[in-house]
């Protein structure tokens, strides 16, 4: 009895084990690179090609958004592997999407190249006192 | 040395406000006969760092200067005597002042006869806007000087008033989150200031012997600071400071105490 449950217990593992990697191969992970976007001061609109990367097991058709506006589109396609202008003032999703499903997204950050800018207080703490 | 790689207690973020709160329990002595001493519970503080512009607390500054060591600001701030002469409430929660009541009494003090008169029998004191300059000379990371010269700007006393204050802060490898700063200084008024405010005319004081003229002087303090940073937005603090007054403001019938004392201890709260 308490064998046939370590049995069970080990297929149900191994079942897992497998069951995880197929998933996983199906559909990678749409990826956008570069992922940040350096302007000079925060507010400064920033333009830059991207790279973008995404597979599927089976083609579809798809198009790219840049939160609500089309990008580009795709039809019955398995592997894109493409270069797109962007212009972006603030950090934005892109999302692979058709009608029906969200295939993927990815959050594309702003940062400033200059980093927060400090300068000496110039009164001691508790000076009233 | 006067720009700042990184926030700390000696930096500000340029275009943020900070606001904090500080409750906990101090005395700021008053040393004129009749003052209430100020108590200190809730410490609310605000600052403000621009470009060239700054707001800390009672001062308004704009930098026009600036280089590697040296800033120089124009500033405008709320002169503090009057605060003496002003009623506080709740009155002397944590030291009982001299009871009032009392007009041109007598106290002797060696050979010495000196006239004492309640701050409530003499004319009102108004609170003055002082306007002028402050350097700041920052010798090292941990050093700096000050010096300030300012001028009542709403026609109050008419005259000077400065500050001369060399601070130095101690930061404890062992103890990372542990600051202590000192200051040793000096408050200078002008002959009209001491005037103004502590000096008593035949009428106010009744007789001849009450009348008091004031004189420039020269009060240096010391003042010392221990932060201790518990988490990142809660602090604990100790505040002393110990001014001591020269003989020019303390001969005045009106003040009975030859110091004024800080002693401040609480938690802060950074918003």
């Amino acid at each position: 009895m308490t064998s046939s449950y370590c049995k069970m217990t080990i297929y149900f593992f191994i079942l897992i084990g497998f069951s995880q990697p197929l998933a996983a191969s199906s559909t990678s992970p749409l990826i956008i690179k570069p992922s940040v976007c350096m302007v000079k001061k925060l507010g400064d609109s920033c333009q830059m090609t991207v790279k973008v990367i995404w597979h599927n097991e089976k083609p579809i058709d798809a198009c790219l958004f840049q939160s609500e506006s089309r990008l580009t589109c795709w039809k019955n396609v398995r592997d894109i592997n493409t270069k797109i202008d962007i212009t972006l003032n603030h950090d934005m999703k892109f999302i692979l999407k058709n009608d029906e499903q969200i295939f993927a997204y990815q959050q594309i950050k702003i940062n400033t190249a200059l980093p927060k800018k400090y300068r000496r207080r110039l009164r001691a703490d508790w000076s009233f006192f | 040395m006067a720009d700042c790689d990184q926030i700390s207690d000696s930096c500000a973020a340029v275009g943020e406000w900070k606001i904090s709160l500080t409750v906990g329990a101090g005395v700021y002595t008053n040393p004129l006969h009749g003052g209430d001493n100020i108590p200190l519970v809730v410490i609310p503080k605000i600052s403000y760092y621009g470009e060239n512009l700054f707001f800390e607390n009672n001062a308004l500054g704009y930098t026009f200067y600036s280089s590697e060591r040296i800033i120089i600001s124009a500033i405008t701030q709320l002169n503090h005597e009057k605060a003496f002469f002003t009623r506080w409430h709740p009155q002397n929660i944590f030291i009982e002042s001299l009871s009032p009541g009392f007009i041109g009494d007598m106290e002797t003090s060696g050979d010495n006869v000196k006239t004492k008169i309640n701050i409530k029998d003499v004319s009102n004191r108004r609170w003055a806007i002082d306007a002028g300059v402050q350097l700041n000379w920052f010798i090292d990371q941990t050093t700096d000087i000050q010096i300030q010269i300012l001028h009542d700007i709403n026609d109050v006393y008419n005259g000077f008033n400065g500050q001369l204050q060399l601070t130095n802060m101690i930061n404890f490898h062992r103890l990372p989150d542990t600051t202590i700063s000192y200051s040793l200084g000096t408050d200078i008024n002008s002959k009209s200031l001491v005037d103004y405010y502590y000096g008593v005319t035949d009428e106010e004081g009744l007789n001849i012997e009450g009348s008091y003229q004031g004189k420039l002087n020269i009060n240096p303090y010391f003042r010392l600071a221990l932060t201790h940073n518990i988490s990142a937005r809660w602090s604990a603090r100790l505040h002393l400071k110990r001014v001591f007054l020269d003989n020019n403001m303390a001969d005045s019938p009106l003040v009975k105490d030859s110091h004024i004392n800080t002693i401040f201890a609480g938690v802060t709260y950074d918003f």
